[in-house]
């Protein structure tokens, strides 16, 4: 029976182990039958160690998998200061999706405009130190507090970036244009009223204004200024961003793009765009071929189910 | 707030032509160590403007490097003395409290937590113009977001900046 128990728990910890829900059930249940089944005699001793044992490995192991990207118990948090949702998992979603082409393409400096609570950038820096040990991190945010915050995050996870408190990049612009590898940016894309964009406190985090467009249309610019020739740049927007037009605008700008991620949750309909110098015939070879078959057949799949919904 | 840091930063105020490097008024320096990378700092030293990062350390009680920027040889020498003067300049000093002054107007950015606040007044942010059609191509001032709104069938470029 014990050893049907193991077997048990130690599949669903291989099949589950993003849930750290299914793992608290699973210890749980295998606790529930250890009171059971107690051990009667010395010989089944051994048995319910070697369990016992197995459920610590297995939670180990979970941990160092998810270690991956930013532990959501460890970022900290401010009421002034947007806390991580279905846009920034999506983004980090999109950042792990790409991390062998990330850590392929080498870069040595990363920077995240609009950091809030410093999850993405944290993310960032965990999915990359491990094999690229040498990069510089830079992230910005226009609310003081969020600075401090993602401060806060960074040490929590026991790494460490520049965090500068200025609006969008305005006090870097000159001395970092052309240097930076990879851009991330999670803008406020939420189509607002124009009087809400830029006002003091956390509304700045999703306020966009008209079609939600405000902030990224002053955002992309700035990233055009800063982006080195290799550059990548990452960008949540929603289907009412028009991410389509923001593609034709960043073409005429030299830039190639794709989606990375798109994902529809009850509220929004997010798009994670990808942009990349077209110039570099190289980069858009590494692009196409590092698509797997299954990412490929996946994606077919999700946008036929999402056609069979409509 | 490292030195690497302060040596990318300038001051953004509209009408400042020569914003960097900004002078550092130092109130709390404290030094964290780090792991000493020399490849990161063979990569970083070719964008550093030399004279900006000695006249930085300086204020913030490091005076140990060369006055002069030294040249490839000795960057690439094996001989890791130097390296290590500048690793621990660029990475190891932090400025926690003090202020970041502009060397053109004196404006004083604070820097609090490690954190410097380089937001501006809406005085000293640059004016954003389009190009309006309709006027020959005259250069209109967007003065708030509603404008932008409005100028977007008659203007092209929305995001030229003048000082």
């Amino acid at each position: 029976m014990e050893d049907l128990i193991i077997l048990y728990n130690l599949l669903l910890h291989t099949l589950l182990f993003h849930s750290a829900v299914a793992v608290a059930v699973a210890v749980s249940v295998a606790s529930l039958f250890g009171e059971i089944y107690p051990p009667r005699s010395f010989r089944r001793l051994p048995k319910t160690l070697f369990l016992t044992l197995t459920l610590n490995l297995q939670w180990t192991v979970m941990s160092e998998m998810t270690s991956r990207t930013a532990d959501i118990l460890r970022v900290s948090s401010h009421r002034e200061v947007y806390e991580p949702c279905d846009d920034s998992f999506a983004l980090v979603d999109a950042l792990l999706a790409d991390q062998t082409n990330l850590i392929n393409h080498d870069p040595k400096v990363c920077m995240e405009i609009g950091c809030g609570s410093g999850y993405v950038i944290t993310s960032l820096i965990l999915l990359l130190k491990e094999k690229l040990p040498n990069v510089h991190y830079i992230a910005t945010d226009t609310n003081q507090i969020a600075a401090r915050v993602t401060n806060e995050t960074l040490q929590a996870h026991g790494v460490s970036a520049e965090v500068v408190c200025t609006d969008i990049a305005s006090c870097l612009e000159k001395r970092l244009a052309g240097l930076v590898d990879v851009m991330v940016v999670n803008p406020p894309y939420v189509p607002t009223p124009e009087y809400e964009v830029g006002m003091e406190g956390i509304a700045s985090a999703w306020a966009g204004g008209e079609n939600g467009r405000s902030v990224i249309d002053r955002v992309l610019p700035v990233v055009d200024r800063l982006l080195s020739e290799k550059g990548w740049f990452y960008l949540v927007t929603l289907t009412s961003n028009y991410p389509s037009e923001i593609c034709l605008g960043m073409r005429k700008r030299g830039y190639a793009s794709r989606i990375v991620v798109q994902r529809s949750t009850e509220e929004e309909n997010l798009i994670i765009l990808k942009f990349w110098r077209d110039k570099d015939e190289e980069g858009v070879d590494k692009e196409t071929s590092s698509e797997s078959f299954v990412k490929q057949f996946s994606r077919s799949l999700s946008s036929f189910m999402e056609k069979q919904w409509r | 707030m490292r030195l690497i840091t302060h040596n990318m930063l300038s001051c953004n105020i509209k009408g400042v032509t020569n914003g960097f490097p900004l002078k550092i008024e130092a109130e709390k320096v404290v030094e964290k160590e780090v792991d000493f990378n020399p490849d990161f700092l063979r990569h970083m030293f070719a964008k550093i403007e030399w004279k900006a990062l000695v006249e930085a350390a300086r204020s913030m009680g490091y005076a140990e490097l060369p006055e002069d920027s030294p040249d490839a040889t000795v960057i690439e020498s094996a001989d890791e003395t130097f390296l290590r003067k500048l690793h621990h300049a660029l990475l190891e000093l932090h400025l926690e409290e003090g202020a970041l002054v502009c060397p053109e107007t004196g404006r004083k950015f604070p820097v609090n937590k490690g954190i410097p606040n380089m937001l501006l007044h809406e005085d000293e942010v640059k004016q954003t113009v389009c190009i309006d059609l309709r006027k020959g191509n005259e250069p209109t001032r967007i003065r708030s977001p509603k404008d932008r709104v409005l100028m977007q069938d008659v203007c092209i470029d929305l995001s030229l900046q003048v000082p």
